[in-house]
Parts: C-alpha cells; sequence; structure tokens
C-alpha cells in the first residue's frame, strides 16, 4: 500500500456529482500561460474534467484521458511534480481527500 | 454544531465564534434556532467555503442573496471566504481547489471579492487554502499571489498559518518566507488547525490538536501581525467542548512577543462552532 492509498475517504466534504451538467469540454492541452480569464477557465476545465468525469474504478482517477493518452501525462502538463509526488498523484490527492 | 448544547447551558467565556455560512443559509429549521440563541449572548463571525473567488465563473447572485440575509441576521464584522476555485460552468467539485498563481488570475479574484464586499457591505478576509498541486504557469510565488489580491481589492487576509505549514512541506518552500512576505497590517484573522503526516505529503484534516512547527509559526505571525483575532478550526473527530476550548486558549502562550509590542490589547482565541460535514 503507497502513501497515496493509504489516504482515508474523503470524509468533511460531499462527493464529487456523478454527472458534472453544465461542465464543457475541456481543451485539448493544458494553456501555456494563464493571461487572461479565458484562460483561467481552460485551466480549471481540464482539471475539473481530469478530477470529475468519468471516475475510474473505486475512488480513483480514471486511468486514461479522453483522446486516449495516459492521464499522467496530461497531469503533467499542468501539475508541477517534484522528487516526492508525481503530477498524477498530486491529482489523486485532491480525488480522494479533503483540500 | 455538536457543541450547542453544552454552549447554550454552560455559557463558556468565548470571545467569539465562527460558523460556516453554508449551514445557516436556509429558509428556517433548527440550524437557524439555535444560531439565534447563540447570537444572543456571543459574537459570530461568518466564514465562507463555497464562493469561489478564484473561479472563472462568475459570482453566484442566488448564493450571494442567502449570504446577505445571514449576514443581517449574524451582522458579522467581516466575512471571510478562499482564495481558491471550485467550480467552473456551473459545476461544483465542493473542494478548495488551488489557483494559479498569475497576474490575471489575481486580477479576476480581487474583482469578484470587491463585487462581494460591495453587495454585502461587509469587510471581506481571503483565506490562504492549503494545497496538493501547483500549476507549471504560476508566474509568482503563493505569498506575492495573495498579496497581489489583497492589494488590488483592498480587502483583509484571514492567514490559516496551518495552511502555509502544509504547503510549505508539500511544495518545499520556507514557510517563514511566506509569513514575512504578506502585507501584515491586511492581516485580520488567524486560524489554526491540525493536520495529518502521510509518509510523503501532509494532508490539512482538522481532526486533531495543532502541531508544534504550527505553533511556533503563529507566534512568528503575531509578532508580524500584532495581536490578531485566532480561530482554532476542529471539524472532524471532534472531542469534548473543554477539550477543543483548551487548545484554543493555548494560543495565549504563543504571543508572548506581539503582546509586549501591544500592551494594551488582549486576545481573542475562538473556537469554530460548527463541523463541516
Amino acid at each position: 500500500m503507497t502513501a497515496i492509498d493509504s489516504v482515508p475517504p474523503r470524509t468533511l466534504r460531499q462527493a464529487f456529482p456523478a454527472k458534472p451538467f453544465g461542465l464543457k469540454p475541456p481543451p485539448p492541452h493544458a494553456p501555456a500561460t494563464v493571461r487572461s480569464t479565458s484562460d483561467l477557465r481552460r485551466l480549471q476545465r481540464l482539471m475539473t474534467h481530469a478530477l470529475l468525469c468519468p471516475p475510474g474504478p473505486g475512488d480513483d482517477l480514471r486511468p486514461m484521458w479522453i483522446d486516449g493518452r495516459p492521464l499522467a501525462n496530461v497531469a503533467a502538463e499542468f501539475i508541477k511534480p517534484n522528487d516526492r509526488l508525481t503530477s498524477l498523484e498530486r491529482l489523486q490527492i485532491y480525488r480522494r481527500s479533503y483540500g | 454544531m455538536p457543541h450547542h448544547a453544552h454552549i447554550l447551558e454552560r455559557k463558556p467565556v468565548v470571545d467569539w465564534f465562527e460558523i460556516i455560512s453554508e449551514n445557516f443559509m436556509v429558509d428556517g429549521g433548527r440550524p437557524l434556532e439555535v444560531l439565534d440563541r447563540i447570537l444572543e449572548q456571543y459574537r459570530v463571525v461568518q466564514h465562507g467555503v463555497s464562493m469561489y473567488f478564484g473561479s472563472a465563473d462568475k459570482l453566484d447572485r442566488t448564493h450571494l442573496r442567502k449570504l446577505k440575509r445571514l449576514v443581517k441576521r449574524t451582522r458579522t464584522p467581516w466575512l471571510s471566504d478562499h482564495l481558491c476555485w471550485g467550480s467552473v460552468d456551473g459545476t461544483y467539485s465542493h473542494d478548495l481547489l488551488p489557483m494559479p498563481y498569475t497576474r490575471a488570475a489575481a486580477k479576476r479574484a480581487a474583482e469578484k471579492i470587491s463585487q462581494v464586499r460591495d453587495y454585502l457591505e461587509v469587510p471581506i478576509c481571503v483565506e490562504n487554502v492549503s494545497s496538493y498541486a501547483e500549476f507549471h504557469v504560476s508566474e509568482m510565488t503563493e505569498w506575492e499571489f495573495l498579496t497581489e489580491v489583497v492589494e488590488r481589492a483592498d480587502c483583509g487576509i484571514l492567514l490559516d498559518v496551518n495552511n502555509i505549514y502544509v504547503s510549505a512541506k508539500n511544495h518545499d518552500f520556507n514557510p517563514y518566507d511566506y509569513l514575512n512576505g504578506v502585507p501584515h497590517h491586511r492581516v485580520g484573522q488567524i486560524h489554526v488547525a491540525g493536520h495529518t503526516k502521510f509518509e510523503r505529503y501532509l494532508l490539512d484534516t482538522h481532526d486533531h490538536p495543532v502541531l508544534d512547527p504550527v505553533w511556533k509559526l503563529y507566534a512568528h505571525a503575531t509578532r508580524r501581525c500584532g495581536v490578531t483575532a485566532t480561530l482554532l478550526e476542529w471539524d472532524d473527530r471532534i472531542p469534548s467542548f473543554a477539550e477543543v476550548h483548551q487548545e484554543a486558549l493555548k494560543a495565549n502562550e504563543f504571543i508572548g512577543g506581539a503582546r509586549a509590542a501591544q500592551p494594551d490589547q488582549g486576545t481573542a482565541p475562538g473556537v469554530n462552532a460548527s463541523a463541516r460535514k
């Protein structure tokens, strides 16, 4: 069991909605910069899609992105890793725990 | 509000309580009855979890109307919520998601804070969140971003020193650089809380006492900001009221430096009166 696996299920807030009504499709790639509200919306739409829809087994993120790429590659486009946590593991913390 | 019966019956000496606004944005019923009885005896400060100043989306006018009704009811001296986002296209994650630290994002957040303050007619304090992810697009540090937002919005800061500590460990920055880097004259309130250590990161869980490194940060914060209204957050696995209150009062042990500089001021440790479930 890894440290990420040992994160307790989220208990302090509601679960993510099963169907994110109204959420528009994500951009194909993460914005290279956020210099406008439109850029901000694209980044937030991307992260929301990665977190919300559709979930993988249990409380996990889905393994593959909409276009067939590994979700790990997509997460690496917009989230910084460090020597302890990959970009995907950082995303997983939000998926599985209270932030 | 697991300890409301104790509070109403025993009337403990507590300077003020913090409520989660969203738990009381209802038309009636038991929560408001209890709140009204608390308000007869205590000052109450409102703290929100779903304004999402950092979302690209426009403000939710229905939410604001309900919030204003509650503000009139509580006469809260200020209102706080988080510098984060959690919704897009009207879809809510019910989470406190981190911001990209860019000037455009700061400008957007500041605009929304100003709109909320103007509508609610109450001072606003924005709280730094604990975070587990940072974005490649960020142009500045988190404390530079927080400063950019509050200077643009001309608003206050709710400085959560536990969140600073958690984020510092998760992102490898010095928490004292953060504390030294924010505009201290804008800090209107401080949060302290407990967190959980995992092998590779810290998680902001609010489910046990404040850890020593956070108290040390708190002492440093009060030396820089002065004696400041301080609130202990304890939202899960909540022990007896006496134990929570005792933990809140520990804040007094760490403000010696600030008190020496401001001998005429006391402290104001408060207790979060609401579970966030």
